[in-house]
């Protein structure tokens, strides 16, 4: 684990305790902007605790709504060690298609989980979050 | 791929379940989410005591302002509007010794039309007399000092003495038949180089011990320790 990779970490932590407490719908999801590039810099074996332990911090706040985030980033995790091994690990494009279907379906599952319709703010929280997301990919992958 | 990582995904979901939840959200709570709640507390609240302070700071000025610019009206009402004498304001520089002042410094002199003998007032009470003078500068003798004398008399009987100051000022030559009593109000008696009719102080005490004299011991009206703005009668 590089410097950039132990930032991205403790920025994760940090936003998932933040993001349970503090929430506006059109801004991206800081979670999925840290975690997603995270379990691409990380060993196989760290990312299944790291995505375990974001999605309690990202849910764990409120007893009364459904806790998805914990199975959802621990899908995605693993979705993401087994993508390891049918993609070229170097290429940006399959990263880039990786995160943004992570992200749809993330926001899918959490509307429907939380019975929130969809709106215009979704949408745009969506783009936005697959933006930043490609944007830290890039910055991690420059060390 | 290992059984590893399918094991995380199987345990998140135990955390579907009632009672796995609140245990979570007791443990998170506890360490984590109070701890931040509390330090957002302390951040809010530094952010509000400053705010007071600076809100504080300016009313205290504009209170400060205001105080001092009721005492210069005080000291103009008092004496323009009933004496026909004029006053001049002046502003303390420098008491000697700090404390129970004898002497202070104003910064009014001759260029200014003080003159020497002429009495000096703070909030419309006796505070001593000039006794020297430059172009710019003027300096009091207070109640205080031990060669300071003015001519006073009762305000209740019109029984005449002579203040004596010193750390404890006396009033001088009042025989043992005259009428005084603890509490009468001393005005100065006009006889002499200072203006009749300015309150001095009260009594506070009379000893009748000796021969022919009454000790009789002051309590000034001037405060000297507050400061402000003194005026010099003309």
């Amino acid at each position: 684990m590089n410097k950039k990779s132990f930032s991205l970490l403790i920025l994760l932590l940090v936003s998932s305790a933040i993001r349970a407490k503090v929430t506006f719908i059109w801004l991206p999801d800081p979670v999925l902007i840290f975690l997603l590039p995270l379990i691409f810099h990380i060993d196989a074996k760290y990312v299944g605790p790291v995505a375990l332990v974001s999605g309690i911090l990202r849910d764990g706040l409120y007893i009364d709504i459904p806790w998805i985030s914990p199975l959802l980033f621990t899908l995605a995790g693993t979705g993401a060690v087994i993508y390891r091994t049918f993609v070229n690990e170097s290429l940006l494009l399959p990263r880039i298609a990786f995160f943004s279907t992570s992200i749809v379906l993330y926001y899918v599952a959490y509307l429907y989980a939380n019975q929130l319709g969809i709106s215009i703010d979704y949408l745009r929280a969506i783009v936005l979050t697959i933006l930043f997301t490609t944007l830290v990919e890039l910055w991690v992958r420059k060390s | 791929m290992s059984k590893k990582q399918l094991l995380f995904p199987l345990i998140s979901l135990i955390f579907f379940f009632k009672p796995v939840k609140v245990f979570i959200h007791t443990l998170l709570a506890d360490s984590v989410y109070i701890p931040v709640l509390k330090a957002e507390k302390y951040v809010e609240e530094i952010f509000y005591f400053h705010r007071e302070y600076s809100k504080l700071n300016e009313l205290l000025l504009i209170t400060m302002e205001n105080i001092e610019e009721k005492n210069r009206r005080e000291i103009f009402d008092l004496w323009k509007s009933g004496l026909d004498s004029t006053v001049i304001i002046a502003r303390a520089l420098y008491f000697d010794p700090f404390g129970q002042v004898q002497k202070i410094t104003l910064d009014r002199g001759r260029d200014n039309g003080v003159r020497y003998g002429q009495p000096v007032v703070y909030r419309g009470s006796l505070v001593g007399k000039v006794y020297y003078t430059t172009d710019r500068l003027s300096f009091v003798m207070t109640l205080y000092n031990e060669n300071f004398r003015v001519g006073i008399t009762d305000r209740r009987t019109g029984v005449l003495g002579v203040l004596a100051g010193g750390i404890h000022p006396e009033v001088l030559y009042i025989p043992l038949w005259a009428d005084v009593k603890p509490g009468d109000t001393l005005l100065t008696s006009g006889i002499g180089i200072i203006r009749g009719g300015i309150p001095v102080g009260v009594i506070e005490k009379v000893d009748s011990s000796s021969d022919f004299f009454y000790r009789i011991f002051v309590k000034p009206f001037w405060d000297f320790s507050a400061t402000g703005l003194f005026g010099i009668l003309r």
